[in-house]
């Protein structure tokens, strides 16, 4: 398939923007909960999780001005047109949202960086890979939780079930952000389609095991 | 309750670096991780307390 002039680009640019702004604000929405976790334990591991993804999005916001160039909107400290999920865009209302995007959204985020793993262009299969180091203790700690809590009593339960259903659209809209051009151009091993399905034989197992509702 | 071993060196025995509160082994891993983070361990291990084989006691 021919490639436009510059399509590949402005949605190589789409890509980036969107990876460094659910990154960091994954790292914001976890740093909120870094002193009111459920246990002192959770509470350090949320720290943790929060400096990984803020440590991510700071590697590719630097790779975004390269593409883009300088301007406001590719400064972490400038940009005011975040392109986050929508469920990241509101403070989490109960440490069940906390959960439900550690599991759902981080590991939608970590699906599409490992279709970038590969890419043809270096500078983000450099990153994606570094980052993608970080990721399995992030699905460790989603895991756990999600089967603690699943196992927990009915109105924890529930909590659960309702935010994991809050948060499916944006995990699976957020796929919409690999471009038939990204893939035509090998920048992305998979498109929008492939990577749900991806995403979905990561997160419904557990899902399944718990007796929750697949996504 | 699991109690956390590490190493910094593979020449270096496994020693005691503290315990921390889970019931769910992948929620051990990930706070014994975050939470005995100071040094690059080459080696880390949980084992449930209750697990321990109490073969002195005062």
């Amino acid at each position: 398939m021919a490639l436009e002039a510059d399509a590949a680009p402005a949605a190589l640019i789409r890509l980036v923007a969107a990876l460094a702004d659910n990154k960091y604000f994954l790292g914001r929405r976890y740093a909120g909960w870094c002193t009111s976790a459920p246990t002192l334990e959770s509470a350090v591991a949320s720290a943790a999780m929060a400096q990984d993804e803020i440590g991510h999005a700071r590697s590719l916001y630097p790779l975004l001005r390269d593409l883009a160039g300088d301007s406001p909107q590719t400064e972490p400290e400038t940009r005011t047109e975040f392109d986050a999920m929508p469920a990241l865009q509101e403070p989490f209302s109960g440490w069940e949202d906390f959960v439900a995007a550690n599991f759902l959204l981080d590991t939608a985020v970590t699906v599409m960086l490992e279709a970038a793993r590969t890419s043809s262009h270096q500078a983000l299969a450099q990153r994606a890979r570094r980052m993608l180091e970080e990721e399995p203790l992030h699905w460790l700690h989603a895991e756990g939780w999600v089967q603690r809590m699943a196992d927990g009593p009915p109105g924890m339960r529930r909590a659960l079930a309702g935010a994991l259903r809050r948060a499916t659209p944006s995990a699976l809209g957020w796929f919409d952000h690999a471009a038939p051009d990204l893939v035509a151009s090998s920048m992305l091993d998979a498109g929008a389609q492939d990577l749900r399905m991806r995403f979905r034989g990561r997160v419904n197992p557990p899902l399944a095991d718990s007796g929750l509702e697949p996504v | 309750m699991w109690e956390v071993f590490a190493r910094r060196k593979f020449e270096e025995p496994l020693h005691h670096v503290g315990t921390v509160a889970a019931d769910d082994e992948r929620l051990a891993q990930v706070y014994a991780r975050t939470i005995f983070n100071e040094f690059s361990w080459v080696e880390m291990v949980i084992f449930r307390r209750d697990s321990a084989v109490r073969i002195m006691e005062s």
